[in-house]
């Protein structure tokens, strides 16, 4: 009575078995419908934001140009970026554009986009990156800890201090961490960003304050969903009962049969985290003067660099909606629910 | 800006509701009522305290003034550099961003459930449009599309509404669509459709009561996403303008002084996380009682 | 004496062929228990007794209120043999076994004793319980499709169980492998090999509930209890899985302990038979004496409630009237007075089990079908709270005593 009917007949647990189960399986075309499905979002995405962004009233030629620019500098300058045509003219040009590579050319520094991405997509990564490993690293060992107590000391303390940290605005906290290490006590810069080429340690240190104000309130959240779940299936779910009965001890009841089950709605929560997780990056790297994707997105809005922001704005969507796709596909490659299929 | 985005903090929140264990009838009643009693403090104090308290207004504060520490006479928390009072400053500021943050959450689930809960009702070709919009909306990291909005729109408070619930009608008409969904395959709502109701009336009298908690408590804890939004946007000179004051704006002001004073920017921050910590508890508590957990 | 062949047996599709029907004087229809082979081999021989519960009580602490779940439990399982604990939800039967396994939330308070061979439970360390469960002491669970872990594989969560216990079966991570296989085989799961490899939602019920029984034979227990492992499954199964619990037992000489609320199950595969209502025993005796000889009005009410195919279409089924009880209100006296029919103002007064007659238990002033008047003395000297069997009365059951 196998699972799933296309089925190699192999025995699970083999490697090729497993390789074949997989590329026959309903799991296949169901991580191809998600990745199909993502390609309409990213279009939409796109289409959103030159739409949102033609509404805006005013003229982007001439308020870069100023009050004292002629018509006909207004015009030509109107003409070089393509901002004569219509929206949907433009619109293609830049799609074209973009599947090429070619993100066009800012229109406050000339600098080609792709130039300047490149310049900078390494910094936002490494913030994003590490705030990541921070929170979930942090929030997996203390989830753990308070539910294997639950409402016992450390249980209580840590939920308390999360939901507190959950409160406060992350810029607030960077400001506060700002205000503790480097006004008051000195010991971490408050801005700037120093590259790894020059240092890791030095890196390190630019990064630290960054990465705590963007992962703690992350980690915050993390733990209080993983701690909530963790107990709901340890207090509710039958599995449990059945573990304990056979005499297992009880970290192993809360690592291998709680955990695991509650990592699947972690992994949803984190997917659906990451677009405003990348989104933080703006307030944070303005703070702290990291030359990152979201501080020029903040210049490129203050300067009214149309172009700089279109790209951006797409980017940050484009890299949420990725990040998504990532994550269900992640989940049905790990649920063996999914995986295998219902019998 | 809020890490959290609406949808997740329900979810979290949810489960969180129903791990936690209060001890007693005292313990349990002030759970409840220390948040709500928190909000409407703050409420009455937001708008009530600017034209009742006796202090000095907002703005229009004498720069020779500036610079007083707490307890100065005549300014409770003392001056800013500007010379404005900052106790003044902080309830006209709280009362624009409470204003902003209602305005936003009455917005978004009047516009946002009606869309959800029509769409999961009606079904169909209009329903899988709309979900797929709600999906492109959704996708967004809302504060960067918001961002450039605001600069191009100016800064004002009219506008910050407008582009706060510009992102949160997608995510309370998710929430309601989920809801109706599951909503519409109980059986007294196929014995509402057999006896011949019309839908707007089953819209109105079935739908809308059962879905209406879960967005209410859910607008509790987007308060807390919206005000602290709000003041995101004002930090980056894209909300409220100045001279108005704002806690995010408060709190720029004090990054820019904070070596010299450092206590300007504790006070709107101060204020910033009681009012978030007391809507979010409020909201997760709304949310377990009505989910019935 | 009957030729009627409609009984319980029937009704619950259990297998019919080596059953005969047994009639209590009142012309009900009772069930008979298939006189068991190994059951009349132990009558008149003293048996071992391998758990011996005695005045057994657990009590919640919920919100400022307690709730007595078990009032009093006292029986006794002997190896090889099943004893049905049967009684609604809220009895508290569920609880009692938790309670012996020690898997009841921290806010449960247990009192009295519980002996198993030579361990007393009650009181006794998590770390202790630990190595005992799974090993002497086993439990099988009523929903085989949320008792296993959605994503761990089947052969995995064998494994565990015997690797829980390596200290005493000294078996590596390879050895326990093979016993799981072992056990799979022993449990007649077809395929083992394959299935080992698998996940849960890849099987039908029946076939996880196997995979629980070997679960729960992976350390050879004692006793094994099965807590409405069968009330998940479809008739079909559920015979299946009940011949292979009784198969099995003959085989490892286990005692069983079955808790259900199905009063067929219990009369054709149980030796003894232990009613509970609001969390106390008020029936309890070898099955064929208890169902061919009901005594217990409660017992009786059950067992008249069951529709038989001799019951006049379209009558009324006589259900029992009322509520159970709230256990963190009981009333003075006979926690059944309020639903009883021969209900009496005596019955204020709590009855104690007493043996009333040889190798039958129960609780009760005015029993079914005499009539006997309690004597002052006993109604006074009764406590409030009927203990169980009191110690100093011996063992529940005397030994090979006839039905």
């Amino acid at each position: 009575m196998s699972a799933v009917s296309g089925l190699l007949p192999t025995r699970s647990g083999s490697g090729f078995g497993r390789l074949g189960r997989v590329a026959g399986s309903p799991l296949l075309r169901l991580i191809v419908k998600r990745v199909v499905m993502a390609i309409p979002i990213l279009f939409g995405v796109s289409v959103l934001t030159f739409w949102v962004l033609s509404l805006i009233p005013g003229d982007p030629a001439r308020a870069m140009l100023g009050m004292n620019a002629t018509d006909q500098q207004v015009e030509a300058l109107r003409q070089q970026y393509g901002l004569d045509k219509s929206g949907p003219a433009r619109y293609w040009d830049w799609l074209t554009g973009a599947l090429h590579g070619d993100l066009g050319i800012s229109m406050v520094s000339s600098q080609s986009m792709s130039s300047m991405l490149g310049a900078r997509w390494a910094v936002t990564a490494e913030l994003v990156v590490l705030s990541f490993i921070v929170s979930l690293g942090v929030a997996v060992p203390v989830a753990l800890l308070a539910a294997r107590w639950p409402g016992g000391l450390f249980d209580r303390v840590s939920m308390v201090c999360s939901m507190t940290g959950l409160a406060v605005a992350n810029y607030v906290l960077a400001l506060l961490l700002v205000l503790v290490f480097a006004v008051e006590l000195g010991w971490l810069p408050a801005i700037g960003y120093v590259h790894i080429s020059d240092g890791i340690g030095g890196n390190l240190k630019s990064m630290i304050l960054p990465t705590l104000a963007m992962a703690i309130p992350l980690f915050c959240f993390y733990t209080r969903f993983l701690r909530g779940d963790i107990v709901d299936q340890m207090q509710g779910e039958d599995y449990v009962d059945t573990a304990r009965a056979k005499g297992v001890g009880p970290w192993r009841v809360l690592w291998s049969h709680a955990f695991r089950n509650s990592s699947f709605g972690l992994i949803t929560i984190v997917g659906l985290n990451i677009g405003t997780l990348v989104g933080g990056t703006v307030i944070i790297e303005q703070i702290f003067a990291l030359p990152g994707l979201g501080q020029l997105l903040l210049q490129g809005v203050n300067t009214r660099d149309t172009v700089v922001v279109q790209d951006l704005v797409i980017i940050f969507a484009a890299i949420a909606v990725l990040a998504n796709l990532l994550v269900d596909v992640l989940y049905a490659v790990l649920d063996p629910r999914i995986r295998y299929g219902s019998h | 800006m809020a890490v959290i985005d609406a949808s997740s903090a329900q979810l979290e929140s949810a489960v969180v509701a129903a791990g936690a264990k209060p001890r007693g009838r005292w313990r349990a009643w002030m759970r409840t009522w220390i948040p709500a009693g928190t909000v409407i403090f703050i409420l009455a104090v937001c708008f009530l305290g600017p034209t009742v308290l006796p202090i000095p207004g907002a703005t229009g504060g004498d720069v020779l003034e500036s610079g007083q520490g707490p307890f100065s006479p005549g300014h409770l928390l003392g001056t800013d550099s500007n010379g404005n009072d900052v106790l003044s400053r902080l309830l006209s500021g709280g009362q624009a961003s409470l204003l902003i943050g209602i305005s936003v959450n009455v917005i978004g689930i009047v516009i946002g459930g009606t869309i959800g809960a029509v769409s999961a009702y009606v079904g169909g070709l209009f329903d899988t449009i709309v979900m797929r919009l709600l999906d492109v909306l959704i996708a967004f990291p809302s504060l960067v599309l918001t961002l450039a909005v605001a600069q191009s729109l100016g800064p004002s408070k009219r506008n910050t509404i407008f582009a706060l619930a510009f992102f949160s009608v997608p995510a309370v008409a998710r929430i309601a669509r989920s809801s109706t969904l599951r909503l519409r395959e109980m059986p007294f709502m196929q014995a509402a459709q057999l006896c011949g109701s019309p839908t707007w009336r089953i819209l109105l009298r079935h739908v809308a009561p059962n879905v209406a908690p879960q967005l209410i408590s859910f607008a509790a804890l987007g308060m807390g996403i919206v005000i602290v939004t709000e003041g995101a946007l004002s930090f980056l000179g894209l909300g409220i303008p100045a001279p108005a004051p704002s806690w995010g704006n408060m709190i720029f002001d004090g990054q820019q002084s904070m070596s010299a004073t450092p206590l300007e920017v504790v006070w709107p921050s101060i204020a910033l996380l009681v009012t978030v910590l007391a809507f979010n508890q409020l909201g997760e508590n709304l949310r377990a009682r009505w989910s019935g957990r | 004496m009957n030729a009627s062949h409609e009984t319980l047996s029937d009704l619950t599709g259990a297998p019919v062929a080596t059953r005969g029907p047994a009639v209590a004087p009142e012309g009900l229809t009772v069930p008979g228990s298939r006189p068991s082979p190994r059951r009349k081999a132990g009558r008149g021989e003293t048996r071992e007794a391998v758990l011996e519960v005695t005045d057994l009580r657990v009590a919640f602490s919920r919100e400022g209120r307690t709730v007595h779940a078990v009032n009093g439990l006292s029986y006794e399982v002997r190896a090889g043999e099943m004893l049905a604990i049967i009684g609604e939800s809220g009895s508290g039967k569920s609880v009692s076994t938790r309670a012996l396994m020690g898997l009841l939330p921290p806010s449960a308070r247990v009192t009295g004793s519980a002996r198993l061979g030579d361990t007393e439970l009650v009181g006794m360390s998590e770390k202790a319980m630990r190595r005992l469960r799974g090993c002497d002491l086993a439990m099988v669970f009523q929903d085989p499709a949320r008792s296993l872990n959605p994503t761990m594989r089947i052969g995995a969560q064998i494994v565990e169980a015997i690797r829980a216990h390596s200290e005493r079966n000294g078996l590596d991570k390879k050895g326990a492998q093979a016993r799981a296989i072992e056990l799979l085989k022993l449990v007649r799961l077809p395929a083992p090999e394959r299935r080992f490899h698998e996940y849960p939602h890849q099987l039908s019920g029946g076939m996880r509930q196997r995979v629980m029984i070997a679960i729960a034979l992976a350390g050879d227990p004692k006793v094994l209890i099965a807590d409405e492992a069968t009330t998940a499954l479809d008739v079909t199964t559920q015979a299946q899985i009940m011949e292979l619990l009784v198969d099995l037992q003959e085989r490892l000489g286990m005692a069983v302990i079955m808790i259900s609320h199905d009063l067929g199950l219990a009369a054709s595969y149980a030796q003894e038979v232990l009613v509970m209502y609001a969390g106390k025993a008020v029936e309890y005796a070898e099955t064929e004496d208890l169902f061919s000889n009901v005594r217990m009005p409660y017992t009786r009410a059950l067992l008249g409630a069951i529709p038989q195919l001799t019951t006049e279409a379209h009558s009324l089924l006589p259900v029992i009237g009322g509520q159970p009880p709230d256990l963190s209100a009981l009333p003075q006296g006979c926690a059944f007075r309020p639903r009883c029919v021969n209900a009496q103002d005596d019955c204020a007064v709590a009855p104690t089990l007493d043996e009333h007659e040889p190798g039958h238990w129960f609780a009760c002033w005015h029993p079914a079908e005499s009539r006997r008047t309690p004597a002052a003395e006993a109604a006074r000297n009764g406590s409030t709270a009927a203990t169980g069997t009191p110690a100093a009365t011996g063992n529940p059951l005397s030994k090979g005593g006839e039905a």
